[in-house]
């Protein structure tokens, strides 16, 4: 029927109409909006670029024992059960060795798994004990 | 082994000069039968092959048995077989070449070693047999055997001691002298915090202050607790043993280091023929009653 065609026309029309005004809108306005967020943006990347981030160290030398004064605790002691001293260096030599006869000979080294470094005693000592 | 060897003898014998200058050689060949970190050492060749039969040198052999008396002795606390626990913990390589930092990217995973008896083990034909996967590391017993064997050796000349990196065997003055060694201070290095006076046996000193280093953010050091693969959480930094032999000095140092301040104590006091220092992270040194005969 000749009437209907006009009608469906228009309306497809207004349709299509109401859809562009739609897109144009939100494009403005998301333009409107990000703009300066975009600015922002533009700007973190420019700082960021500047920032140069430390190098991962390969090398970091590790917390040693802290240094403090060594309490003796010693079990058994004559007329006590325990006894301690305290000291924070080398303790008095008591030197019960008959001292007859001179000196030590000595040959030392470090046995190979790294470097070499020679170490020659001195007379009357035996070295000392440490964890390795 | 990684360390410093010092041999010493009495300077009155005529002949002392030039039984020490055998040292270093005697402990060049042990390390090239012993060592993990050279290549193409005998323990490296026998740590590439797996079930079958491998036999080996003497010296490897009697290290390995050793190994098996240690282990026994510290009721399993002292053993060759944490070897992959400790590339695990980032112990790989020497320690004097080892980073002292080590990023670690990947989930730690640690290995429980297995116990030693799992080696099949052939006296009659001198082989060691190896299951898969298992690899040996004989670590501080080795280095006490060594520093017997040459002290033994130099024996034969006059009185001797044999320091090799804090493991030292001594014999006797035939007048009954003593030799003076000195206990590291852990706090401060290079210095001495006691001097022991003793007429033969064995010192040995284990601990956790010097060999450390750290594995992303985890501290890490070289003494594996078997019982959790881990470096061992533990309230001491050095445990300093006296025993008859310097082999007995270095498997009981060690077990007393995982056992803990209170049962490491305890463990030192109810074996008569011991005498320990062992000293705690909070500086107090604990002495057994034995060492008195020492000081």
């Amino acid at each position: 029927m000749a009437p209907n065609k006009p009608k469906t026309r228009t309306w497809y029309d207004v349709q299509m109409a109401i859809a562009a005004i739609a897109m144009s809108i939100t494009l403005a306005l998301w333009n409107l909006f990000a703009g300066p967020d975009r600015a922002q943006a533009a700007q973190n990347t420019a700082d960021e670029a500047l920032v140069i981030p430390p190098p991962i160290p390969t090398e970091t030398p590790v917390v040693s024992p802290t240094p403090m004064p060594i309490v003796k605790i010693i079990f058994g002691s004559p007329g006590s059960s325990s006894s301690s001293q305290q000291t924070s260096g080398q303790p008095d030599v008591k030197k019960k060795r008959d001292d007859v006869g001179g000196g030590v000979a000595a040959a030392g080294g470090k046995s190979k798994g790294g470097g070499g470094k020679a170490k020659k005693g001195g007379g009357g000592g035996g070295g000392s004990t440490k964890s390795s | 082994m990684g360390s410093d060897i010092l041999a010493v003898m009495d300077q009155d014998l005529d002949c002392a000069p030039e039984a020490l200058t055998q040292v270093p050689g005697w402990f060049e060949e042990w390390e090239q039968t012993l060592s993990r970190f050279r290549a193409d050492s005998e323990l490296s060749r026998l740590n590439q092959t797996f079930d079958q039969p491998v036999p080996v040198s003497q010296t490897l052999w009697d290290v390995f048995e050793t190994s098996q008396w240690a282990e026994a002795y510290s009721n399993g606390l002292v053993t060759p077989t944490v070897f992959d626990a400790m590339l695990e913990v980032g112990y790989d390589r020497d320690f004097d070449n080892l980073p002292r930092y080590q990023n670690h990217l990947m989930m730690f995973a640690p290995v429980i070693p297995q116990p030693l008896s799992i080696v099949i083990a052939d006296d009659a034909a001198r082989t060691l047999c190896l299951p898969e996967g298992l690899r040996l590391d004989f670590g501080g017993v080795a280095k006490g055997w060594a520093a017997h064997q040459a002290m033994q050796r130099l024996q034969e000349y006059g009185p001797a001691l044999v320091n090799a990196g804090g493991d030292i065997a001594i014999s006797a003055f035939a007048d009954g002298s003593e030799w003076q060694v000195g206990v590291n201070n852990p706090f401060e290095r290079g210095t001495d915090f006691e001097s022991l006076y003793i007429k033969s046996g064995g010192v040995a000193t284990s601990g956790i202050d010097r060999r450390r280093w750290l594995q992303g953010d985890r501290l890490r050091h070289h003494i594996i607790d078997p019982r959790t693969g881990e470096p061992v959480e533990t309230n001491l930094l050095t445990v300093t043993i006296v025993a008859p032999d310097v082999m007995e000095a270095e498997a009981a140092a060690k077990a007393v280091m995982i056992m803990g301040a209170d049962d490491g104590l305890a463990w030192v006091e109810s074996n008569p023929h011991l005498a320990g220092i062992l000293m705690v992270e909070n500086g107090h040194a604990l002495y057994s009653k034995k060492m008195q005969e020492y000081l």
